[in-house]
């Protein structure tokens, strides 16, 4: 293992990133309105029909499966020295963005996105390149992002 | 000689609606859906019908009777129906109801009825009770020891019933019309209808076995002949 990471310094992995669950807050609201529904139904003194309780009970395991499925599509790592973006379920498409080559970042959030503080880091290689898509704090990732990536040069600088 | 020049364009990548608009589609169908089975149409997906889950009678004989009320009854089992007219407070739901007199409805009742001439006992379960016409519905407790005029039983079973009795016998399609003068009527298996008001009680239904006075009629003897 030691030899390992002797071979490959810049493998070691920093931190591991996926979707943030923030981006299904509307699906989330959706349960929880249907979820109210019922128990007011319930507690008005009106029976919930066998049918529409199955429908409803359907409804919210797709929703919590698929988006628990869908944040394991994208997984976004960081090394010391590159950031990875795998994407795919059984086949995987893994992008690695060495640090030198960023030249710069930028952050994009929509107004729901602002609300709830999460968004996409898009960064450049003098030209768009990948998106770290759906991130929590995405601008305090971008800052710490920035601290690494000095770190990474000034110690490739040491070495030189 | 013209020169190159590279242009980068920073646009928002287009996110697709597509997905969330067919979510909220099928939200607010669901959404819609439940409002409609639950304040609309309640029976809604319901198979109608009377589903016999009951050791009832497939192939017995047909028992009509009209005779006078026995002293008591007490029967405990499922039924679809019970109909009552009942004087004073009553239970439903741990709540009490103070009425002086009250018209009730229950569908899919369980549990157990017993009654003298005078005093009637319900005590089970029912999934929709109507008091004076207004429904409750959900799997309901109900408690009755009350006074009453009218009681109906709608498809009930029993395995044997039996008491001195006065009045008419009907067995069999009204192949066997007996006139009791209190004598004995006996029903085995019964599976029907009971009807009781005032002094009148009526049994309308299907039995293994029914005996009027000295009668008997079977639905194994008929099956063989």
């Amino acid at each position: 293992m030691k030899k390992m990471e002797k071979k490959n310094p810049n493998r070691k992995r920093l931190k591991k990133i996926r979707y943030s669950r923030k981006l299904y807050l509307p699906l989330y609201i959706m349960i929880l309105v249907l979820i109210g529904f019922m128990i007011y139904i319930k507690y008005s003194g009106r029976g919930i029909n066998e049918m529409a309780f199955k429908v409803v009970l359907a409804f919210i395991i797709i929703i919590i499966l698929a988006t628990e499925i869908h944040r394991f599509g994208e997984v976004y790592h960081l090394t010391e020295n590159a950031v990875i973006l795998n994407s795919g379920y059984f086949g995987i498409l893994s992008k690695r963005m060495e640090f030198e080559a960023i030249s710069d970042m930028q952050v994009l959030q929509s107004a729901w996105q602002r609300v709830w503080n999460f968004g996409d880091l898009q960064m450049f290689k003098f030209a768009p390149g990948p998106t770290l898509k759906n991130i929590n704090r995405p601008n305090a990732f971008a800052e710490e992002l920035e601290k690494i990536m000095a770190r990474a040069k000034a110690g490739e600088h040491d070495e030189e | 000689m013209v020169e190159e020049g590279v242009e980068a364009v920073l646009t928002h990548p287009k996110k697709s609606r597509k997905w969330m608009l067919m979510l909220i589609g099928v939200f607010l169908f669901i959404f819609i859906f439940v409002f409609y089975t639950s304040f609309i149409n309640p029976d809604f997906g319901k198979i109608t019908g009377n589903v016999i889950s009951q050791p009832g009678v497939l192939n017995g004989i047909s028992v009509q009777v009209n005779l006078d009320s026995p002293e008591n009854f007490k029967v405990d089992t499922r039924m679809d129906k019970v109909d009552m007219k009942v004087k004073g407070s009553f239970e439903v739901d741990d709540k009490r109801y103070e009425l002086e007199t009250a018209s009730i409805v229950m569908d899919n009742f369980n549990g157990e009825v017993s009654f003298d001439d005078d005093n009637l006992v319900v005590e089970g379960k029912v999934t929709k009770i109507f008091i004076e016409g207004i429904p409750i519905t959900g799997k309901i407790k109900v408690k009755f020891d009350n006074e009453y005029s009218y009681l109906k039983l709608g498809n009930f079973y029993t395995s044997s019933f039996s008491y001195d009795a006065s009045g008419i016998v009907r067995l069999d399609d009204e192949k066997v019309v007996v006139n009791l003068d209190d004598e004995l009527f006996k029903v085995k298996k019964f599976t029907g209808d009971l009807e009781k008001r005032g002094k009148s009680f009526r049994l309308t239904g299907i039995a293994e076995e029914a005996q009027a006075g000295l009668i008997t009629v079977k639905a194994s003897d008929r099956d063989t002949e």
